[in-house]
């Protein structure tokens, strides 16, 4: 499924830092135990800038610190920086740093501190124009970075926005350790053995590609509890499952929908629902005259039974949505009801739009005698199992009110093609998934609609256009909420999405590992507090 | 006699290089004919401008001509050098020996298995001695070979965990892994299933019966001399080498099957990997080195059915 990033940018409040937390972890539980978890598929790299997908992100939690991180509730706490300043016209952010936070053992640096010069150094490497990163678009907001003395630093961005500091919680490398020490690329040995700030370091990736991380003993918040982390990649969601069955996981990051259930039977595991922000949609290309007609997308919306399909897929384990935004947004309008299920409407609608006879293969009958039909394009990425069937249940829905749909399943990598640059489909099913700027500007704004561009189903709107303008500059958050939820209203109306569900996502943790706090989609930010008891250590 | 050995050598060696060629050229055409790049292994092409995203390519190499590129991973290639990984930034060359040797050890396993699974089976069948046992295991042969392979994947981890508690799941770190017994399902159904089985006993069996048929065999029954001894050159060394020089690719095909199914870190899955990242560096890496073992195999078998009969020599 389609992700519109992977780079981690949350919001948070412009709170001011609390007291540094002691170097002794003083809350009493046992050190020792080794947790393994299972991740779908295996990181290309190791590092925090060039990693690009979700199992690197991960990785790259208990490995590295940012300058900030986040709370269990996703406020923007300390880390590195153990106190912060913003000038007043919101462009200029002042951090000072901790002065106790060491890099690994391991980095061969003896026992150098985090400083500064490292920090300066990695927004240097991140816009390096050598250094390839998904990390690049998000980071050109900085306009300058520079040290000030030995524990304060200074970032100027281009211009205020709202969440700044939230989006400045990038991790910290040690730039003296890369070889060519202003940019990374993939043949630098650090990419595959980084040395970071984390609470675990890096022991070694076995010939199998599992990850093995220690406990860093001198982590600056304390030695982490667990003695041993390792990443255990899978290639097949099925077997994923199966290991932690049968003891050779102790957790999975995201359980196979279909296995929850079993899962959820077993003594010996918790699940932990997380909600990643993001959201399933069918797009409709507006460049398809028929499906630039409003009554022919609101049809398909009240054709298709989403419930249904989100009850019998995914066991209801999802929220259906009435509009772009993810429902755990704060940019969510709950005032906006999803349309319901009503065949009768749909073919009403449709006969508005002038589809009414129905021909002799049951589908209604579009120009020049043809029946109405569309094309649904179809990603096959990794398992999607399940997406064939809302595929093959949507064809279904949709024949109930004439309208044909033919199914072509396409490659990842062609439907990408398709659908982004040569924009050769009727409807596609995706998922966006999203930070939390709730930022859909490039989903619906009509500068968007070109080649690679976000807007592939070439969404036009002036009013939509001047909201999203209107939601990006201000940086009144309360004014950024109406604005959105006024986007939310014009948007469930107009359907350039049949807009389906969020679903919830589950890791399931052996029940032995106890304190378990989950970040929603970084999910290790706190595993230097969880631990195993000593007796099933 | 050496000059001959010397001048079949020359001759093995040019198709080979010709063949090299073909592959590479054919597999190289083919990646860049499809769509998509590697450019998305490393940024989000729709957070960039398109001048950003030709930057990228420019700094990966790829927006150079495809004769040029394929020129250059030739020139490189001559000397030893098949490149790095785009994916893991690896050379190529480390990639192929970290997976290779595993995908050899099951795809080699596999094959054992086949040839002794089909040489007992239609040996049995062929002599007519035991005709339960030979129905029984051909029955058994036909049906595991119809089998949709990664299905019979799934059956077999169900059964050997789930049923019977027998067999450990995965290999390495934290894995249950008791010895050779994590090895013995994947060998199973790659050796078994996949198609080969049933075939190779069929013909193996046609042919055993064929040679049974032969004067010379019918002359030793009569002496009462030992079967076997008479046998098994043309019964068994010439169809199986054959048999076996034919069916690698076979294997190897399926191997990438069974090895994303039981998460066996071989070249299976690096190829599926480099597949899906379009990483053609390590692609053209893994092709020349599958052409290599079918090569291989085909000298191997040549020079074995020499041995066997020098008359084919010529």
């Amino acid at each position: 499924m389609k992700r519109a990033t992977v780079t981690a940018v949350v919001a948070g409040i412009l709170a001011l830092s609390a007291s540094g937390i002691a170097a002794d972890r003083t809350d009493g539980f046992p050190d020792g135990g080794k947790l393994v978890y299972g991740e779908y598929g295996r990181p290309a790299t190791l590092d925090p800038i060039t990693t690009n997908d979700m199992v690197g992100l991960r990785l790259t939690e208990l490995l590295f610190n940012g300058l900030v991180s986040f709370s269990p509730k996703n406020e923007v706490v300390p880390d590195l920086a153990s106190k912060w300043s913003v000038s007043p016209d919101n462009r200029v952010y002042t951090f000072t740093l901790r002065s106790d936070v060491k890099w690994q053992a391991k980095s061969g640096a003896g026992d150098r501190m985090v400083t500064p010069d490292d920090v300066v150094g990695t927004l240097d490497v991140i816009r390096h124009p050598r250094t390839l990163t998904p990390l690049k678009a998000p980071y050109e907001l900085v306009a300058d970075v520079r040290k000030l003395d030995a524990q304060t630093l200074e970032i100027t961005l281009k211009r205020p926005i709202v969440n700044a500091l939230g989006r400045l919680a990038f991790k910290v490398v040690p730039t003296f350790a890369l070889k060519a020490p202003d940019f990374l690329s993939r043949d630098d040995p650090f990419v595959q053995s980084p040395v970071g700030s984390g609470p675990f370091q890096l022991s070694q990736v076995t010939d199998e590609g599992d990850v093995v991380m220690d406990a860093n003993p001198s982590y600056f918040k304390g030695r982490p509890h667990l003695d041993r982390v390792v990443l255990k990649p899978f290639a097949d969601k099925n077997v994923l499952t199966q290991a932690l069955l049968f003891n050779s996981a102790d957790m999975v990051v995201e359980v196979n929908s279909r296995d929850i259930a079993q899962i959820q039977g077993d003594k010996r595991f918790n699940l932990y629902p997380y909600n990643a922000l993001s959201y399933t949609f069918f797009g409709h290309n507006y460049r398809d005259p028929i499906l630039a007609k409003k009554e022919v997308r609101q049809a398909i919306a009240y054709a298709t039974n989403r419930q249904e399909m989100l009850d019998s897929f995914y066991s209801g384990r999802g929220t259906l949505i009435s509009g772009p935004f993810a429902p755990g947004s704060w940019a969510y309008n709950l005032d906006v009801k999803s349309l319901p299920f009503n065949p009768a409407r749909a073919k009403e609608l449709l006969a508005q739009a002038g589809y009414s006879k129905l021909g002799a293969d049951g589908y209604l009958v579009a120009d020049e005698g043809k029946p109405l039909q569309f094309t649904l394009k179809i990603p096959i990425e990794k398992e999607n199992e399940t997406v064939k069937r809302v595929a093959l249940a949507f064809q279904n829905y949709l024949k109930q009110v004439g309208i044909k749909i033919n199914l072509e399943f396409r490659e990842w990598q062609a439907w990408k093609q398709d659908v982004f640059v040569d924009h050769d489909f009727d409807i596609v099913i995706a998922s966006w998934a999203f930070d939390d700027s709730a930022d859909i500007s490039t989903l619906f704004h009509s500068g968007e609609t070109s080649a690679w561009r976000n807007n592939f189903v070439g969404y036009t709107n002036p009013e939509v256009d001047a909201l999203i303008v209107e939601a990006k500059t201000t940086l009144d958050r309360e004014k950024q909420r109406t604005v959105n939820q006024r986007l939310h209203v014009i948007l469930a109306e107009e359907q350039p999405y049949t807009f389906l569900w969020t679903l919830t996502n589950y890791a399931a943790v052996h029940k032995k590992v106890r304190h378990v706090e989950l970040h929603p989609f970084k999910l290790f930010t706190f595993a230097d507090t969880w631990y195993i008891p000593k007796k099933e250590q | 006699m050496l000059k001959r050995i010397g001048k079949a050598l020359a001759r093995e060696g040019m198709r080979t290089a010709v063949l090299f060629l073909l592959v590479t050229l054919a597999m190289f055409v083919l990646l860049n004919m499809a769509p998509g790049d590697p450019v998305a292994l490393y940024v989000n092409v729709q957070s960039l401008s398109p001048q950003e995203v030709e930057a990228v390519r420019h700094e990966l190499g790829l927006d150079r001509s495809l004769p040029v590129r394929y020129g250059s991973w030739l020139g490189r290639m001559v000397q030893g050098d098949l490149g790095t990984s785009l994916r893991s930034g690896r050379p190529v060359t480390v990639e192929l020996w970290r997976t290779g040797w595993r995908t050899l050890l099951l795809a080699g396993s596999a094959m054992a298995l086949t040839l002794l699974f089909a040489a007992v089976t239609a040996y049995l069948a062929a002599m007519g001695r035991h005709p339960v046992w030979a129905s029984v295991l051909t029955a058994f042969g036909y049906v595991l070979s119809g089998l949709p392979v990664f299905w019979l994947g799934y059956l077999a981890i169900y059964l050997a965990t789930t049923r019977f508690h027998v067999l450990p799941l995965m290999m390495g770190e934290g894995a249950a892994s008791s010895g050779w017994a994590f090895f013995f399902v994947p060998v199973v159904v790659l050796g078994l299933g996949n198609g080969t089985v049933s075939e190779v006993t069929r013909h193996l069996r046609t042919h055993l019966q064929g040679v049974l048929r032969e004067d010379y065999i019918r002359t030793a029954r009569a002496k009462g001399a030992r079967l076997w001894r008479h046998l098994y050159k043309d019964g068994f060394v010439m169809p199986l080498s054959s048999l076996l020089a034919n069916k690698i690719p076979y294997v190897l095909g399926g191997a990438i099957v069974v090895e994303q199914v039981f998460n066996w870190p071989g070249m299976g899955r690096l190829t599926w990997q480099a597949a899906s990242d379009r990483d053609y560096p390590t692609l053209l890496g893994v092709t020349l080195l599958a052409a290599l073992i079918v090569r291989a195999a085909h000298i191997v078998k040549e020079a074995v059915q020499v041995a066997v009969n020098p008359q084919l020599a010529d």
